[in-house]
C-alpha cells in the first residue's frame, strides 16, 4: 500500500514540474470558462425560456461540478502519453501490475487541481449556490454514483489505450478525438436534458452517460437515482473484464518510437 | 520588398511539398490526423450549436445568427490550424522554453519570415477551413445573405484581424518563457486555449461591462461574436472600429515585448544545453 501512496505523492508533486504558471494558467483558464458558462445559462434565464429539468440554481451547479470534477469525469491515465514517449518501458521494469501503477499516477495527479481549483471553488460553491443543501439531500448516493463513474472512467482509458497500442504511430490523433468526443457525449459541457432533437434518450443510455451526466444528476436532484446507479453498475461490469483482456492482449503487440 | 515577397512564396512552397509528402507517403496516419483535427475544432462549437438549436436564440441571437457565428468561429480555426499550428508557430513559448530558438537564429531568413511560412500545411490542415467555407454558405442561405465581393472582402479582413488577435495574445504571454523558459514553455497553450474554447460563445447577453472586458483584455468575443455580428449587421454597443483598434493594439504590444524579450534571450541565452538544462 505504502508503494502506491509513494506512487500516489510522486505523480502529484510531478505535476509542478512545468513550473507554477503552467499549473495556474490552465486554472485561470477553466475559471474564466465556467464562468463564461455560467453567465450564458444566465442570460437564458434572463430571457425567459424553459431549463427543462432544472432551476437555475441546480444548472450552476451542474456546470460548476462538472468543472470542479473534470479530471475523476473523464478519466485519462497516463497510458497514452507513456506509449509516445516511449516510457511505457519504465512502468514495466517496476515490481507492480501496471494497470495498477498508471490507475495510482492518475490519482496522484489530481491532487494539485483539487488543493488549488477543486477546493477553493466548492467553498464558494457552498457559499453562494446552496451546494450543502444538495449535499445534505443527495451527498451519498452522489458519492456512491462517482465512485462508479470513476472506476468506469478506468475501464474506458485500458480500453482506449489498448486501442492506441493497435494504432501504433497515432497516439496524439487517437487521443484529441477521444478527448472530444468523451467531453461531449458524456453531458460534462452541456446537459443531455438541453440537446435538441431528442438525442437525449440516446446518450444517456450510452456507456459515456454513465461517466458525467449520471452523478452530476443525481447531485442535482434530477434523475431516477435506482436507474442510473444499475445502469453505471451493469456498465463496469460489462466494460472492466473487456479493458483488462483487451489490454493484456495489446501488450504484446507493443511499439514505441519515444521522442 | 520584392526579394521578400518571393522568398515568402518560396518558404509557402516548400511547406507545401512537405505536407503533401506526408499525404502521399503516410496517406493513412495524415488522413486520421485531419480526421481529429476536425472532431477537436468541431466539439468546440459543437455544444454552443446544440444549445442555440435547443433554445432558438442565445444572448440576442437567433440559431442560424449563431450558426453563422460558428462558421466564422470555425473558418479562424481552419485558418490558424493551416498557417500557425505546425512546428508550434502560434505556440511560440514552447519554442522559446525549449531552446529552439536557436536553431532559427541560424536560419539565413529573418524570423518574422520563418514564423509566417514555417506552420503552412494546406493539405493536412485545410479540413477545419473548408468545413468552415461550409457553414458560412449554409448560414448565409438559411439567413437569405447574398453576399457580395464587398462582403467577402470583410469577411476576410476581420478573419485576418481575428487571427492577430490569437496570434498577438499567444505572443504576448509567451513572452514569459524568454525569462523562465521552463515555467513558461506551456504558457501558450493555456493563452490560445483561452480564446479557443470559448470562441464560438455569443456574448450580447452578458452584462455590459463584462462584454468590454472580454472584447479587449481577454479578447474572446473579438475571435467570432463581435466580427460575425458586424458581418450580418447588427448593432452593438461598441464603435465598428474596435475590432481595427484591438487588433491593432494587442499586435503593438506583441511586438515590442517579443522584440524586449528576443534581446534578453540574445544575451543570456538558453539553459537548454547546458549541463543542468531542463530538456538535456
Amino acid at each position: 500500500m505504502l508503494t502506491y501512496i509513494k506512487t500516489i505523492s510522486l505523480s502529484a508533486t510531478k505535476a509542478f514540474d512545468g513550473g507554477l504558471l503552467y499549473i495556474f494558467g490552465n486554472y485561470f483558464l477553466k475559471l474564466v470558462q465556467l464562468f463564461v458558462f455560467l453567465l450564458i445559462w444566465n442570460s437564458l434565464h434572463n430571457q425567459g425560456v424553459d431549463l427543462g429539468i432544472f432551476t437555475i440554481e441546480q444548472l450552476f451547479l451542474y456546470s460548476i461540478l462538472a468543472s470542479i470534477l473534470s479530471e475523476q469525469l473523464n478519466i485519462v491515465t497516463p497510458a497514452t502519453t507513456a506509449f509516445w514517449e516511449g516510457s511505457i518501458i519504465s512502468r514495466y521494469l517496476k515490481p507492480l501490475p501496471v494497470l495498477v501503477q498508471l490507475s495510482a499516477e492518475t490519482v496522484g495527479s489530481w491532487i494539485p487541481k483539487t488543493v488549488f481549483f477543486s477546493i477553493p471553488v466548492l467553498l464558494i460553491s457552498i457559499r453562494y449556490f446552496n451546494l450543502s443543501k444538495y449535499l445534505a439531500s443527495h451527498g451519498i448516493m452522489f458519492l456512491l454514483s462517482l465512485s462508479l463513474s470513476i472506476s468506469l472512467g478506468f475501464a474506458f482509458d485500458y480500453i482506449f489505450a489498448a486501442f492506441v497500442i493497435r494504432l501504433r504511430n497515432a497516439h496524439y490523433t487517437a487521443y484529441s478525438i477521444r478527448v472530444a468526443l468523451v467531453t461531449f457525449l458524456s453531458g460534462a459541457v452541456i446537459p443531455f436534458d438541453f440537446m435538441p432533437y431528442s438525442l437525449a434518450k440516446v446518450l444517456e443510455v450510452l456507456p459515456f452517460g454513465s461517466l458525467a451526466s449520471a452523478p452530476l444528476l443525481i447531485l442535482t436532484g434530477n434523475g431516477n437515482v435506482a436507474s442510473i446507479i444499475s445502469l453505471q453498475v451493469f456498465w463496469n461490469i460489462v466494460l472492466w473484464p473487456m479493458a483488462v483482456t483487451l489490454f493484456s492482449k495489446s501488450q504484446e503487440r507493443m511499439v514505441s518510437y519515444g521522442g | 520588398m520584392v526579394a521578400n515577397m518571393k522568398r515568402i512564396f518560396a518558404l509557402y512552397g516548400i511547406s507545401a511539398k512537405l505536407d503533401l509528402l506526408w499525404f502521399l507517403r503516410d496517406t493513412k496516419n495524415c488522413v486520421l490526423n485531419i480526421m481529429a483535427d476536425l472532431v477537436s475544432s468541431l466539439s468546440t462549437i459543437l455544444a454552443m450549436f446544440l444549445l442555440s438549436q435547443r433554445f432558438d436564440s442565445i444572448g440576442g441571437m437567433s440559431s442560424d445568427h449563431i450558426l453563422f457565428m460558428l462558421g466564422f468561429a470555425c473558418l479562424l480555426d481552419g485558418l490558424n490550424l493551416m498557417f500557425f499550428t505546425m512546428n508550434n508557430v502560434g505556440y511560440i513559448s514552447r519554442i522559446i522554453g525549449r531552446g529552439q530558438l536557436d536553431h532559427k537564429l541560424i536560419q539565413p531568413n529573418p524570423i518574422w519570415m520563418q514564423l509566417l511560412t514555417d506552420g503552412f500545411i494546406p493539405f493536412s490542415g485545410s479540413s477545419t477551413f473548408l468545413c468552415g467555407i461550409g457553414l458560412i454558405a449554409f448560414s448565409s442561405i438559411k439567413l437569405n445573405l447574398n453576399l457580395n465581393i464587398l462582403d467577402i472582402g470583410f469577411l476576410i479582413f476581420y478573419l485576418i484581424c481575428s487571427v492577430i488577435i490569437i496570434f498577438s495574445f499567444s505572443y504576448i504571454f509567451s513572452c514569459i518563457a524568454f525569462y523562465a523558459p521552463v515555467a513558461g514553455e506551456e504558457v501558450s497553450t493555456a493563452a490560445v486555449g483561452l480564446l479557443d474554447n470559448l470562441k464560438g460563445f455569443p456574448l450580447g447577453g452578458i452584462p455590459y461591462q463584462l462584454q468590454i472586458i472580454f472584447t479587449t483584455i481577454l479578447p474572446i468575443g473579438m475571435t467570432a461574436w463581435y466580427p460575425a455580428n458586424l458581418l450580418l449587421g447588427n448593432k452593438l454597443n461598441f464603435t465598428n472600429y474596435l475590432l481595427i483598434i484591438v487588433t491593432l493594439s494587442l499586435l503593438l504590444i506583441a511586438t515590442i515585448l517579443f522584440r524586449k524579450g528576443l534581446k534578453h534571450y540574445a544575451t543570456k541565452g538558453s539553459i537548454r544545453y547546458a549541463d543542468r538544462g531542463h530538456r538535456r
